[in-house]
Protein backbone atom coordinates (compact mmCIF):
# COMPACT_ATOMS: atom_id res chain seq x y z
CA UNK A 1 0.00 0.00 0.00
CA UNK A 2 2.60 2.27 0.85
CA UNK A 3 4.70 1.61 -2.00
CA UNK A 4 1.49 1.97 -4.11
CA UNK A 5 1.58 5.88 -2.38
CA UNK A 6 5.01 6.37 -3.25
CA UNK A 7 4.30 5.37 -6.84
CA UNK A 8 1.47 8.05 -6.98
CA UNK A 9 3.42 10.65 -5.53
CA UNK A 10 6.31 9.90 -7.64
CA UNK A 11 4.93 9.91 -10.71
CA UNK A 12 3.92 13.20 -11.56
CA UNK A 13 7.54 14.34 -10.62
CA UNK A 14 8.91 11.62 -13.08
CA UNK A 15 6.34 12.44 -15.75
CA UNK A 16 7.44 16.59 -15.01
CA UNK A 17 11.18 15.77 -15.09
CA UNK A 18 10.25 13.90 -18.28
CA UNK A 19 8.85 16.70 -19.94
CA UNK A 20 11.40 19.08 -18.88
CA UNK A 21 14.70 17.28 -19.94
CA UNK A 22 12.28 16.69 -23.31
CA UNK A 23 12.24 20.08 -23.67
CA UNK A 24 15.39 20.84 -23.20
CA UNK A 25 16.51 18.22 -25.80
CA UNK A 26 14.52 19.52 -28.57
CA UNK A 27 16.23 23.47 -28.16
CA UNK A 28 18.28 23.00 -30.56
CA UNK A 29 22.32 23.93 -30.86
CA UNK A 30 23.05 27.33 -32.69
CA UNK A 31 25.60 27.74 -34.51
CA UNK A 32 27.03 31.49 -34.73
CA UNK A 33 28.70 31.24 -38.31
CA UNK A 34 31.07 33.33 -40.59
CA UNK A 35 32.13 32.68 -44.35
CA UNK A 36 34.38 30.00 -44.69
CA UNK A 37 36.14 31.88 -47.63
CA UNK A 38 39.37 33.39 -46.69
CA UNK A 39 38.30 36.87 -48.33
CA UNK A 40 34.97 37.34 -46.72
CA UNK A 41 36.36 36.25 -43.34
CA UNK A 42 37.49 38.90 -40.93
CA UNK A 43 37.98 37.08 -37.61
CA UNK A 44 39.00 33.82 -36.46
CA UNK A 45 37.50 34.44 -33.21
CA UNK A 46 35.13 35.96 -31.71
CA UNK A 47 34.88 36.84 -27.71
CA UNK A 48 30.73 35.53 -26.73
CA UNK A 49 30.59 39.12 -24.49
CA UNK A 50 30.69 40.94 -27.96
CA UNK A 51 27.82 39.01 -30.03
CA UNK A 52 24.96 41.43 -28.53
CA UNK A 53 27.39 44.04 -29.37
CA UNK A 54 27.29 42.80 -33.07
CA UNK A 55 23.51 41.96 -33.42
CA UNK A 56 22.49 45.47 -31.15
CA UNK A 57 24.43 47.50 -34.02
CA UNK A 58 26.45 48.33 -31.51
CA UNK A 59 30.03 47.57 -32.52
CA UNK A 60 30.03 47.91 -36.59
CA UNK A 61 33.50 46.91 -37.71
CA UNK A 62 35.71 43.91 -37.13
CA UNK A 63 39.20 44.27 -37.14
CA UNK A 64 40.89 46.49 -39.61
CA UNK A 65 37.64 48.19 -40.21
CA UNK A 66 35.67 45.79 -42.05
CA UNK A 67 31.75 46.73 -41.68
CA UNK A 68 30.02 43.79 -40.18
CA UNK A 69 27.13 42.65 -41.73
CA UNK A 70 24.83 40.47 -39.13
CA UNK A 71 21.96 38.79 -40.21
CA UNK A 72 18.75 37.51 -38.28
CA UNK A 73 16.43 34.74 -39.40
CA UNK A 74 12.78 36.80 -39.68
CA UNK A 75 11.03 38.23 -36.34
CA UNK A 76 9.04 34.81 -35.45
CA UNK A 77 11.50 32.04 -36.47
CA UNK A 78 11.75 29.69 -33.34
CA UNK A 79 15.65 30.01 -33.97
CA UNK A 80 15.09 33.86 -33.94
CA UNK A 81 12.91 33.73 -30.89
CA UNK A 82 15.75 31.81 -29.33
CA UNK A 83 19.05 33.84 -30.08
CA UNK A 84 17.27 36.84 -29.36
CA UNK A 85 16.43 35.48 -25.96
CA UNK A 86 19.52 34.22 -25.06
CA UNK A 87 22.18 36.87 -27.02
CA UNK A 88 20.12 39.74 -26.33
CA UNK A 89 17.71 39.60 -23.53
CA UNK A 90 14.62 40.07 -25.07
CA UNK A 91 12.05 38.99 -28.39
CA UNK A 92 11.98 40.88 -31.09
CA UNK A 93 8.47 42.53 -30.54
CA UNK A 94 10.19 44.11 -27.63
CA UNK A 95 13.15 46.05 -29.33
CA UNK A 96 10.83 48.43 -31.32
CA UNK A 97 11.77 51.01 -29.56
CA UNK A 98 15.49 50.39 -29.82
CA UNK A 99 15.49 50.03 -33.51
CA UNK A 100 13.33 53.26 -33.84
CA UNK A 101 15.88 55.60 -31.89
CA UNK A 102 19.24 53.68 -33.83
CA UNK A 103 17.44 54.30 -36.98
CA UNK A 104 16.97 57.74 -36.08
CA UNK A 105 20.86 57.71 -35.79
CA UNK A 106 21.16 55.78 -39.33
CA UNK A 107 21.60 52.33 -37.78
CA UNK A 108 19.49 49.79 -39.46
CA UNK A 109 18.57 46.68 -37.47
CA UNK A 110 20.40 43.38 -39.14
CA UNK A 111 19.23 42.28 -42.64
CA UNK A 112 16.51 39.71 -42.16
CA UNK A 113 16.05 36.29 -44.05
CA UNK A 114 13.60 33.66 -44.37
CA UNK A 115 14.78 30.51 -43.79
CA UNK A 116 18.83 28.81 -42.55
CA UNK A 117 19.49 28.27 -45.94
CA UNK A 118 19.05 31.92 -46.66
CA UNK A 119 21.57 32.66 -43.87
CA UNK A 120 24.06 29.85 -44.81
CA UNK A 121 23.92 32.13 -48.24
CA UNK A 122 24.19 35.39 -46.90
CA UNK A 123 27.06 34.81 -44.78
CA UNK A 124 29.09 32.68 -47.20
CA UNK A 125 29.08 35.02 -50.33
CA UNK A 126 28.57 38.53 -47.61
CA UNK A 127 31.93 39.97 -46.86
CA UNK A 128 32.36 40.22 -43.11
CA UNK A 129 28.65 38.97 -42.83
CA UNK A 130 27.49 36.93 -39.29
CA UNK A 131 24.39 34.66 -38.59
CA UNK A 132 23.29 32.06 -36.74
CA UNK A 133 21.62 28.53 -38.05
CA UNK A 134 20.62 24.99 -36.28
CA UNK A 135 24.36 23.49 -35.60
CA UNK A 136 23.08 20.81 -37.30
CA UNK A 137 23.17 22.55 -40.74
CA UNK A 138 26.54 23.53 -40.51
CA UNK A 139 28.11 23.29 -44.13
CA UNK A 140 31.06 23.87 -45.61
CA UNK A 141 30.12 27.21 -47.05
CA UNK A 142 30.18 28.79 -43.42
CA UNK A 143 32.66 28.14 -40.18
CA UNK A 144 31.44 28.18 -36.78
CA UNK A 145 32.92 31.09 -34.03
CA UNK A 146 30.56 30.34 -31.27
CA UNK A 147 27.60 27.55 -29.94
CA UNK A 148 24.43 28.51 -27.83
CA UNK A 149 23.08 25.60 -26.32
CA UNK A 150 20.89 25.89 -23.33
CA UNK A 151 21.00 29.46 -23.04
CA UNK A 152 24.73 29.86 -22.41
CA UNK A 153 27.17 31.08 -24.99
CA UNK A 154 30.21 28.70 -25.55
CA UNK A 155 33.69 28.89 -27.46
CA UNK A 156 33.78 25.34 -27.14
CA UNK A 157 31.91 22.92 -29.86
CA UNK A 158 29.10 20.82 -27.94
CA UNK A 159 28.09 17.16 -28.74
CA UNK A 160 25.86 17.26 -31.45
CA UNK A 161 23.13 14.49 -32.04
CA UNK A 162 21.93 15.36 -35.81
CA UNK A 163 18.98 13.72 -37.28
CA UNK A 164 17.09 14.64 -40.89
CA UNK A 165 15.08 17.06 -39.17
CA UNK A 166 14.43 20.20 -40.43
CA UNK A 167 13.76 23.79 -38.27
CA UNK A 168 12.51 25.88 -41.56
CA UNK B 1 6.14 80.27 -49.80
CA UNK B 2 8.78 79.89 -52.35
CA UNK B 3 11.23 77.85 -49.83
CA UNK B 4 9.05 75.67 -49.36
CA UNK B 5 8.36 74.81 -52.89
CA UNK B 6 12.20 74.71 -53.37
CA UNK B 7 11.92 72.18 -50.04
CA UNK B 8 9.39 70.24 -51.56
CA UNK B 9 11.08 70.13 -55.08
CA UNK B 10 14.23 68.89 -53.50
CA UNK B 11 12.92 65.91 -51.40
CA UNK B 12 10.95 64.88 -54.30
CA UNK B 13 14.06 64.54 -56.25
CA UNK B 14 15.44 62.88 -53.32
CA UNK B 15 12.77 60.11 -52.69
CA UNK B 16 13.03 59.61 -56.59
CA UNK B 17 17.07 59.08 -56.15
CA UNK B 18 17.52 57.29 -53.26
CA UNK B 19 15.89 53.75 -51.63
CA UNK B 20 13.58 54.31 -48.29
CA UNK B 21 14.06 51.76 -45.70
CA UNK B 22 11.78 51.59 -42.24
CA UNK B 23 13.13 50.38 -39.28
CA UNK B 24 11.43 47.65 -38.97
CA UNK B 25 12.46 44.55 -40.75
CA UNK B 26 11.56 44.75 -44.07
CA UNK B 27 14.63 43.97 -45.70
CA UNK B 28 14.11 40.44 -46.83
CA UNK B 29 15.83 40.66 -50.11
CA UNK B 30 18.26 37.43 -49.46
CA UNK B 31 20.45 38.93 -51.55
CA UNK B 32 24.53 39.88 -50.87
CA UNK B 33 25.97 43.35 -50.32
CA UNK B 34 28.05 42.93 -52.87
CA UNK B 35 25.61 43.13 -55.65
CA UNK B 36 24.43 46.39 -54.37
CA UNK B 37 24.77 49.13 -56.74
CA UNK B 38 25.94 52.82 -55.51
CA UNK B 39 22.97 54.21 -55.42
CA UNK B 40 21.81 51.31 -53.42
CA UNK B 41 24.47 53.03 -50.43
CA UNK B 42 22.09 55.95 -49.90
CA UNK B 43 19.15 55.38 -47.82
CA UNK B 44 16.04 57.48 -46.87
CA UNK B 45 14.18 58.37 -44.50
CA UNK B 46 12.38 61.14 -42.06
CA UNK B 47 9.20 61.69 -39.87
CA UNK B 48 6.99 64.74 -39.48
CA UNK B 49 4.02 64.88 -36.94
CA UNK B 50 1.00 67.18 -36.80
CA UNK B 51 -0.34 68.41 -33.14
CA UNK B 52 -3.10 70.56 -31.70
CA UNK B 53 -2.03 72.65 -28.82
CA UNK B 54 -5.29 74.22 -26.74
CA UNK B 55 -3.68 76.32 -24.33
CA UNK B 56 -5.26 77.39 -20.67
CA UNK B 57 -4.39 80.96 -21.72
CA UNK B 58 -3.88 81.82 -25.62
CA UNK B 59 -5.13 80.72 -28.83
CA UNK B 60 -5.93 77.05 -30.28
CA UNK B 61 -3.18 75.91 -32.36
CA UNK B 62 -3.04 73.18 -34.71
CA UNK B 63 0.50 72.79 -37.08
CA UNK B 64 2.26 70.52 -39.00
CA UNK B 65 5.26 70.66 -36.36
CA UNK B 66 7.85 69.34 -38.55
CA UNK B 67 8.92 67.69 -41.42
CA UNK B 68 12.29 65.75 -41.23
CA UNK B 69 14.22 64.13 -43.86
CA UNK B 70 17.40 61.99 -42.68
CA UNK B 71 19.67 60.84 -46.00
CA UNK B 72 22.39 58.46 -44.90
CA UNK B 73 24.85 57.02 -47.26
CA UNK B 74 27.26 53.80 -46.62
CA UNK B 75 29.50 51.67 -48.05
CA UNK B 76 32.02 48.77 -47.11
CA UNK B 77 34.31 51.32 -46.45
CA UNK B 78 35.32 53.21 -43.06
CA UNK B 79 33.46 56.25 -43.99
CA UNK B 80 29.36 57.20 -43.53
CA UNK B 81 27.57 59.82 -44.35
CA UNK B 82 24.99 61.18 -42.59
CA UNK B 83 22.44 64.35 -43.08
CA UNK B 84 18.87 65.16 -41.32
CA UNK B 85 17.40 68.37 -43.04
CA UNK B 86 13.93 69.66 -41.33
CA UNK B 87 11.39 72.19 -42.26
CA UNK B 88 9.91 73.57 -39.08
CA UNK B 89 6.55 74.33 -38.65
CA UNK B 90 5.94 74.46 -41.91
CA UNK B 91 2.00 74.93 -41.74
CA UNK B 92 0.16 76.44 -38.78
CA UNK B 93 -3.45 77.43 -38.19
CA UNK B 94 -4.41 79.50 -35.24
CA UNK B 95 -7.26 81.71 -34.20
CA UNK B 96 -5.75 85.13 -34.57
CA UNK B 97 -3.78 84.24 -38.27
CA UNK B 98 -5.36 81.20 -39.43
CA UNK B 99 -3.66 79.06 -41.84
CA UNK B 100 -0.09 80.73 -42.41
CA UNK B 101 3.24 79.36 -42.85
CA UNK B 102 5.05 82.79 -42.39
CA UNK B 103 6.40 80.61 -39.27
CA UNK B 104 8.10 78.08 -41.34
CA UNK B 105 12.19 77.82 -41.45
CA UNK B 106 14.47 75.33 -42.34
CA UNK B 107 16.96 73.52 -39.87
CA UNK B 108 19.62 71.53 -40.59
CA UNK B 109 19.62 69.35 -37.65
CA UNK B 110 22.68 67.22 -38.23
CA UNK B 111 25.29 66.50 -40.94
CA UNK B 112 27.98 64.83 -40.34
CA UNK B 113 30.38 62.07 -41.41
CA UNK B 114 31.63 58.90 -39.61
CA UNK B 115 35.22 57.14 -39.85
CA UNK B 116 35.75 54.39 -38.34
CA UNK B 117 39.38 54.21 -36.45
CA UNK B 118 39.60 51.14 -34.37
CA UNK B 119 37.36 48.28 -33.62
CA UNK B 120 36.44 50.49 -30.37
CA UNK B 121 36.51 54.08 -31.61
CA UNK B 122 35.01 56.41 -34.22
CA UNK B 123 35.48 60.03 -35.17
CA UNK B 124 33.01 61.67 -36.02
CA UNK B 125 33.13 65.34 -37.66
CA UNK B 126 30.28 67.67 -38.22
CA UNK B 127 27.10 68.71 -36.63
CA UNK B 128 25.68 66.75 -34.36
CA UNK B 129 23.06 65.71 -31.09
CA UNK B 130 24.98 66.93 -28.01
CA UNK B 131 24.77 63.38 -26.42
CA UNK B 132 23.62 65.18 -23.23
CA UNK B 133 21.23 62.81 -21.91
CA UNK B 134 18.63 60.54 -23.21
CA UNK B 135 15.76 63.13 -24.94
CA UNK B 136 18.45 65.02 -26.38
CA UNK B 137 19.38 61.99 -28.21
CA UNK B 138 15.81 61.09 -29.34
CA UNK B 139 13.71 63.95 -29.17
CA UNK B 140 12.34 63.11 -32.63
CA UNK B 141 8.41 62.83 -32.18
CA UNK B 142 8.09 59.06 -33.11
CA UNK B 143 10.98 58.17 -30.41
CA UNK B 144 8.73 60.03 -27.31
CA UNK B 145 5.77 59.11 -25.28
CA UNK B 146 4.86 62.81 -25.41
CA UNK B 147 3.97 65.46 -27.16
CA UNK B 148 5.94 67.92 -24.87
CA UNK B 149 9.50 68.05 -24.09
CA UNK B 150 10.85 68.52 -20.62
CA UNK B 151 12.66 71.65 -20.36
CA UNK B 152 15.19 70.51 -18.96
CA UNK B 153 16.43 68.69 -21.43
CA UNK B 154 16.05 71.79 -23.96
CA UNK B 155 16.70 75.00 -22.14
CA UNK B 156 19.94 74.48 -20.16
CA UNK B 157 22.43 73.23 -22.25
CA UNK B 158 22.86 73.24 -26.63
CA UNK B 159 21.47 70.63 -28.12
CA UNK B 160 23.37 71.02 -31.25
CA UNK B 161 27.19 70.71 -31.30
CA UNK B 162 29.37 71.52 -34.90
CA UNK B 163 32.88 69.87 -34.20
CA UNK B 164 34.74 66.54 -33.72
CA UNK B 165 33.49 63.23 -31.48
CA UNK B 166 35.02 60.56 -30.43
CA UNK B 167 32.69 57.53 -29.46
CA UNK B 168 32.68 53.99 -29.25
CA UNK B 169 31.58 50.73 -27.25
CA UNK B 170 33.33 48.29 -25.64
CA UNK B 171 31.76 45.17 -23.84
CA UNK B 172 31.46 45.29 -20.22
CA UNK B 173 29.90 41.88 -18.28
CA UNK B 174 28.61 41.09 -21.17
CA UNK B 175 26.25 44.39 -22.06
CA UNK B 176 27.70 47.54 -23.37
CA UNK B 177 29.96 50.49 -22.06
CA UNK B 178 29.51 53.57 -24.47
CA UNK B 179 31.53 55.92 -24.37
CA UNK B 180 31.25 59.89 -26.12
CA UNK B 181 33.88 62.86 -26.03
CA UNK B 182 32.92 65.73 -27.83
CA UNK B 183 34.61 69.22 -28.79
CA UNK B 184 32.75 72.36 -30.70
CA UNK B 185 34.89 73.35 -33.69
CA UNK B 186 32.74 76.42 -34.89
CA UNK B 187 30.01 77.95 -33.05
CA UNK B 188 26.05 78.22 -34.42
CA UNK B 189 25.53 80.46 -36.86
CA UNK B 190 22.25 81.37 -36.87
CA UNK B 191 19.61 81.72 -34.20
CA UNK B 192 16.46 80.29 -34.11
CA UNK B 193 13.11 82.06 -32.38
CA UNK B 194 14.14 81.74 -29.12
CA UNK B 195 17.50 79.66 -29.39
CA UNK B 196 19.93 80.19 -26.93
CA UNK B 197 23.46 80.31 -28.70
CA UNK B 198 26.08 78.50 -27.02
CA UNK B 199 29.88 78.51 -27.75
CA UNK B 200 33.46 76.89 -26.22
CA UNK B 201 31.30 73.63 -25.92
CA UNK B 202 33.05 70.22 -24.25
CA UNK B 203 31.71 67.32 -22.89
CA UNK B 204 31.52 63.49 -22.56
CA UNK B 205 29.04 61.09 -22.08
CA UNK B 206 29.13 57.60 -20.40
CA UNK B 207 26.40 55.07 -20.60
CA UNK B 208 26.00 51.61 -19.01
CA UNK B 209 22.83 49.09 -19.78
CA UNK B 210 23.81 46.30 -17.68
CA UNK B 211 21.94 46.80 -14.25
CA UNK B 212 19.48 44.83 -12.56
CA UNK B 213 19.51 41.66 -15.03
CA UNK B 214 20.29 43.84 -18.04
CA UNK B 215 16.48 45.77 -17.30
CA UNK B 216 18.29 49.72 -16.63
CA UNK B 217 20.10 51.83 -18.72
CA UNK B 218 22.43 54.72 -16.98
CA UNK B 219 24.08 57.78 -18.51
CA UNK B 220 26.65 60.31 -17.22
CA UNK B 221 26.56 63.85 -18.69
CA UNK B 222 30.01 66.10 -18.20
CA UNK B 223 30.15 69.47 -19.81
CA UNK B 224 31.39 72.88 -20.36
CA UNK B 225 30.16 75.73 -22.18
CA UNK B 226 29.67 79.49 -22.58
CA UNK B 227 26.46 80.75 -23.07
CA UNK B 228 26.93 83.47 -26.37
CA UNK B 229 25.25 86.23 -24.36
CA UNK B 230 26.71 89.79 -23.25
CA UNK B 231 27.91 88.56 -20.27
CA UNK B 232 29.69 85.29 -21.64
CA UNK B 233 28.66 83.41 -18.57
CA UNK B 234 30.74 80.26 -18.40
CA UNK B 235 29.15 76.98 -16.82
CA UNK B 236 30.13 73.32 -16.04
CA UNK B 237 26.97 70.87 -16.28
CA UNK B 238 27.12 67.77 -14.76
CA UNK B 239 23.63 65.60 -15.52
CA UNK B 240 22.32 61.62 -14.61
CA UNK B 241 19.89 59.76 -16.59
CA UNK B 242 17.99 56.08 -16.41
CA UNK B 243 15.56 54.49 -17.81
CA UNK B 244 14.00 50.95 -16.52
CA UNK B 245 11.72 48.86 -17.45
CA UNK B 246 9.25 46.74 -15.02
CA UNK B 247 6.97 44.22 -16.45
CA UNK B 248 4.53 46.46 -18.54
CA UNK B 249 6.09 49.72 -17.08
CA UNK B 250 8.47 52.10 -18.32
CA UNK B 251 10.40 54.76 -16.17
CA UNK B 252 12.51 57.29 -16.97
CA UNK B 253 14.19 60.39 -15.95
CA UNK B 254 17.39 62.60 -16.05
CA UNK B 255 18.38 65.61 -13.74
CA UNK B 256 20.92 68.35 -14.63
CA UNK B 257 23.27 70.87 -12.41
CA UNK B 258 25.07 73.73 -13.81
CA UNK B 259 27.48 75.97 -11.88
CA UNK B 260 28.93 79.14 -12.60
CA UNK B 261 32.44 80.18 -12.44
CA UNK B 262 32.16 81.03 -8.80
CA UNK B 263 30.87 77.56 -7.84
CA UNK B 264 27.02 78.71 -7.17
CA UNK B 265 23.97 77.72 -8.91
CA UNK B 266 24.12 78.34 -12.36
CA UNK B 267 20.54 76.71 -13.35
CA UNK B 268 18.90 73.14 -13.20
CA UNK B 269 16.45 70.94 -14.05
CA UNK B 270 14.88 67.42 -13.69
CA UNK B 271 12.06 65.13 -14.88
CA UNK B 272 10.48 61.64 -13.43
CA UNK B 273 8.62 60.33 -16.20
CA UNK B 274 6.59 57.00 -16.07
CA UNK B 275 4.94 54.82 -18.86
CA UNK B 276 2.59 51.94 -18.07
CA UNK B 277 1.27 49.46 -21.09
CA UNK B 278 -2.20 49.03 -20.11
CA UNK B 279 -3.09 47.08 -23.44
CA UNK B 280 -4.03 47.20 -26.99
CA UNK B 281 -0.91 49.11 -27.81
CA UNK B 282 -2.15 52.17 -25.06
CA UNK B 283 0.57 53.21 -22.63
CA UNK B 284 -0.56 55.85 -19.58
CA UNK B 285 1.52 58.45 -19.19
CA UNK B 286 2.75 60.51 -16.09
CA UNK B 287 5.65 63.15 -16.11
CA UNK B 288 6.88 65.60 -13.24
CA UNK B 289 9.50 67.92 -13.69
CA UNK B 290 11.08 70.88 -12.64
CA UNK B 291 13.08 73.82 -14.31
CA UNK B 292 15.43 76.76 -13.02
CA UNK B 293 17.33 79.16 -14.89
CA UNK B 294 19.00 82.21 -13.79
CA UNK B 295 17.55 84.71 -16.36
CA UNK B 296 13.99 83.34 -16.73
CA UNK B 297 13.12 81.94 -12.71
CA UNK B 298 11.73 78.59 -11.91
CA UNK B 299 8.79 76.16 -13.69
CA UNK B 300 7.50 73.41 -12.66
CA UNK B 301 5.68 71.31 -15.31
CA UNK B 302 3.07 67.85 -14.16
CA UNK B 303 1.37 66.01 -17.21
CA UNK B 304 -0.85 63.02 -17.25
CA UNK B 305 -1.73 61.63 -20.81
CA UNK B 306 -2.28 58.81 -22.88
CA UNK B 307 -0.40 57.58 -26.18
CA UNK B 308 -1.66 54.48 -28.81
CA UNK B 309 0.86 52.85 -30.72
CA UNK B 310 -0.47 52.40 -33.70
CA UNK B 311 1.66 51.06 -36.05
CA UNK B 312 5.56 50.44 -34.82
CA UNK B 313 6.67 53.22 -36.45
CA UNK B 314 3.56 55.65 -35.56
CA UNK B 315 2.45 57.29 -32.15
CA UNK B 316 -0.89 59.13 -30.95
CA UNK B 317 -0.31 61.19 -28.39
CA UNK B 318 -2.89 62.92 -25.73
CA UNK B 319 -1.93 64.91 -22.87
CA UNK B 320 -3.18 67.63 -20.23
CA UNK B 321 -0.15 69.98 -19.00
CA UNK B 322 -0.24 71.73 -15.74
CA UNK B 323 2.05 73.28 -13.50
CA UNK B 324 3.00 76.90 -12.50
CA UNK B 325 3.92 79.69 -14.26
CA UNK B 326 3.84 80.18 -18.37
CA UNK B 327 6.77 79.30 -20.33
CA UNK B 328 6.50 79.62 -24.18
CA UNK B 329 8.46 76.20 -25.02
CA UNK B 330 5.69 74.48 -22.22
CA UNK B 331 2.54 75.78 -22.77
CA UNK B 332 -0.30 74.72 -20.14
CA UNK B 333 -3.45 73.03 -21.04
CA UNK B 334 -4.33 70.39 -23.33
CA UNK B 335 -1.77 69.17 -26.18
CA UNK B 336 -2.44 66.09 -29.02
CA UNK B 337 -0.40 64.76 -31.83
CA UNK B 338 0.33 61.95 -34.07
CA UNK B 339 3.81 61.42 -35.30
CA UNK B 340 5.27 59.23 -37.77
CA UNK B 341 8.50 57.45 -38.73
CA UNK B 342 9.32 57.03 -42.17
Amino acid sequence: MLRALKMVYLMPLAALFYAASSHANNTPVLAVIVSEKAENVPTKNLAANELNLIFWRKKEYWPGGVRIHPVNLHATHALRLQFSNTVLGSVPAKQIDYWNGLYYHGISPPYSVQSEEAVLRYVSDTKGAIGYVDACKVDARVKPLLWIENGEISTQKPNLSCDEKSSD
Amino acid sequence: MKKIIVTLCSVATLLLLCKPVLADENIAEEKSILEKSILDNFILGGYSSVGLVIPREGSTQAAVNEFSLILRWESDSRFKFFGEFELERPLIWNDDHGLTTRDAYFDLERLYIDYNLTEKLNLRAGRFLNPAGRWNLLHAAPLVWTSTRPLATSRLFPTSVNGLMLFGSVPFEEQAFEYTFFIEALKDQIKDDNEILYKKVNGAYFAYNGLFANTTKIGLTLSTFTEDTPREPNYRMVGLDFVTHYNKLELSGEAFQRLNNKNNDGGSGAYLQAAYEIGNNWFLLTRAETFDRPDTGSAERWLIGATKRLKPNQLLKFEWVGGSGENPDSPRGFVGSFAILF
